[in-house]
Order: C-alpha cells, then sequence, then structure tokens
C-alpha cells in the first residue's frame, strides 16, 4: 500500500477512461489493471445526449476513485472554473490540473498553470498538475501548494515514452518529498517501468490501453510493468559502469599468470 | 429571457435557473452548472434568479484522460 494524496491505494496505475472501444472494454480494462484511481473529464450537456448517466453506472460498477481533469482549458480561469464544477458534480477536493499553452505539442502553460495551482491549493482542492520536467516550473507548483507533480514523459497521445529520462530523474532527485506521476507520452510497459525504477510513485496513462487491440491485456501488462519497476527501485539498482567488471571472481582461477585480462 | 446555454443563445421564459432548465429539457440529474463563469451549487438551483443575458453552462461528467 501507498498514500495518494492521503489515501492508502495499492495500485500505482492511474487509468484514464477516454478512446476505448465499449464501455464493457473501459470496465474490464480497469479491473485488469486493478486501477483504483481512473480519470474523468466535463462536457456540455446535450438534450441529445444521456446527460452523462452512461459514464456514472460504469464508474459505479467499477468502484473506482475518480480524478477529474480540467482537459483543454487554456487559462488559469477556465482551469479554475472547470476544477469548481468538476468538485460539484464528482463530490471530490481532487483535480488534474492541465492548462494547455500550445495546441500542435499540447504543452502546459506553466505560467497559467502556476497561477490557477494556487488558487486551487488556497480553496483546498488537492492538485494533480499536469506539466513539464522543468524543475522551475515543479518549484513553483511546489511553492503554490501543491503535493503531487505530474510531469510529461513526452507530448500527450505520443506515445513516445521518457524522451528526456536525465531531466526525469533529476526532477526526482530534486523533490524527494513530492509525489511524482508520470502522465502522458507513456507508450509501453517498458516506458511505465523505466519511469518507476527511477523512483516515481505512480504512471497515469490513457492511450497505450485504449488503443491497444486487447485493451484489458495491454492493461494488465502495464500494471506489472509498474509493479516490477517499483520492486527494483525499492531493491536498489546497481550503478552504472563505464568499463566491462567480471562478476566471477577472479582468485583462485588456475591458469591465472598474474596479469589481469 | 434570452440566454447563452452551452454557448448558444435560447430564450426562455423561466426566471429561476432549475426551473429553466426543466424548460430547456435537460437531463440534468448528473449535472454541473455555471452561470457568468461562477459554479452554482445543486442546492440553489432553485433559488437562482437568471438575469437577461446570462451566459449557462451545463457541463456532465465525460471520459477523460
Amino acid at each position: 500500500m501507498w498514500k495518494l494524496a492521503d489515501i492508502e491505494v495499492k495500485s500505482r496505475l492511474i487509468l484514464g477512461t477516454a478512446q476505448y472501444s465499449s464501455p464493457e472494454i473501459l470496465c474490464q480494462s480497469i479491473v485488469s489493471a486493478g486501477a483504483e484511481v481512473v480519470t474523468a473529464s466535463l462536457r456540455r450537456q446535450h438534450p441529445s445526449t444521456q446527460g452523462g448517466q452512461s459514464f456514472w453506472d460504469i464508474v459505479k460498477r467499477c468502484q473506482v476513485r475518480i480524478l477529474p481533469n480540467t482537459a483543454h482549458c487554456r487559462s488559469a480561469k477556465e482551469a479554475i472554473l472547470t476544477a469548481h464544477l468538476a468538485r460539484e458534480l464528482f463530490q471530490t477536493n481532487w483535480i488534474k490540473l492541465e492548462v494547455i499553452g500550445d495546441e500542435a505539442s499540447l504543452a502546459p502553460d506553466p505560467f497559467e498553470l502556476v497561477e490557477a495551482a494556487r488558487t486551487l491549493c488556497r480553496e483546498g482542492f488537492e492538485v494533480f498538475p499536469y506539466t513539464t520536467e522543468d524543475v522551475v516550473t515543479a518549484e513553483r507548483l511546489l511553492h503554490a501548494g501543491c503535493r503531487i507533480l505530474m510531469p510529461w514523459a513526452s507530448p500527450i497521445g505520443t506515445g513516445q515514452g521518457l524522451i528526456r529520462p536525465e531531466s526525469l530523474s533529476q526532477l526526482r532527485s530534486r523533490f524527494p518529498q513530492a509525489t511524482l506521476i508520470v502522465d502522458a507520452g507513456i507508450g509501453r510497459p517498458s516506458h511505465a517501468a523505466q519511469a518507476m525504477e527511477m523512483g516515481f510513485d505512480a504512471v497515469l496513462l490513457n492511450s497505450a490501453v485504449a488503443l491497444a487491440s486487447n485493451s484489458a491485456q495491454m492493461a494488465l501488462a502495464f500494471a506489472q510493468s509498474i509493479e516490477s519497476g517499483r520492486r527494483a527501485f525499492e531493491a536498489g539498482l546497481m550503478p552504472k559502469r563505464s568499463c566491462a567488471m567480471a562478476s566471477t571472481p577472479i582468485d583462485g582461477h588456475p591458469f591465472a599468470t598474474g596479469m589481469s585480462s | 429571457m434570452k440566454l447563452v446555454v452551452n454557448g448558444k443563445e435560447c430564450i426562455i421564459r423561466e426566471r429561476h435557473l432549475g426551473s429553466a432548465l426543466r424548460e430547456l429539457s435537460l437531463d440534468a440529474t448528473y449535472a454541473a452548472v455555471a452561470v457568468n463563469w461562477k459554479c452554482v451549487p445543486k442546492n440553489e438551483w432553485e433559488s437562482l434568479q437568471l438575469e437577461e443575458d446570462d451566459r449557462v453552462e451545463i457541463l456532465v461528467p465525460q471520459a477523460g484522460g
């Protein structure tokens, strides 16, 4: 068990709920992943839809905690209002704070993000900010009251994995007390394992599972890789060496000449 | 009275938010509502009086990443 914003959870995989081929496949994937937290969004009500009931039914059936997001918001003002509406709708003070600053890369706007985070933290929200690996932004977010940071691995939906692993690793080293969750850009279970081996606390992903040929199977693969990566981190990975070093002891080797080889 | 509901202009007779939502035939069972950039808690829907040109946003849950 570990603590995510004061809540004890077992799984270190937070699953996005979009893009699944059917609600049934989504449910199967949540169960298969053993996910206890899933993300959700808000959209404008339209007379032709069921008013969101179908999504509620899925969430209730899976008995998971909801992490609402502020997807597609482009200013602190939009994100703050969306967070207020999400709190009203989902009855949670958790908010995945997304403030997009660039349409092409879907990179966050650090200025609007920090401003929104400051306001929402002051209002009692538990803010999960979607950010980059930038250390200064991370520092500002923590100073604004965030206890959790969610740096991207690579741009949303690209599946490129950790494109700047050194920077992510430095982020982990710089902020040992913060809960760090890699969010966005994870395409393969090995990417998730890599993040977990660095000491990240959890992984949030969506497309890699939703767009797999067999989503439930992929969800399980991710859950196992995340658990494996975490176990490796806790076990203590050996340091990298630049030179080869024999693992079999040389002492007592019958043909030793005294020369090293 | 003219309102802008979810980005579209519409004319309604009702003056209060709760009754306006019913007049619009929107299923608001699982909805959150903002009026003029302010979230309105559900327990205030019936008492909140709307004004001409108010901007009403009605949001429902959906899947998201």
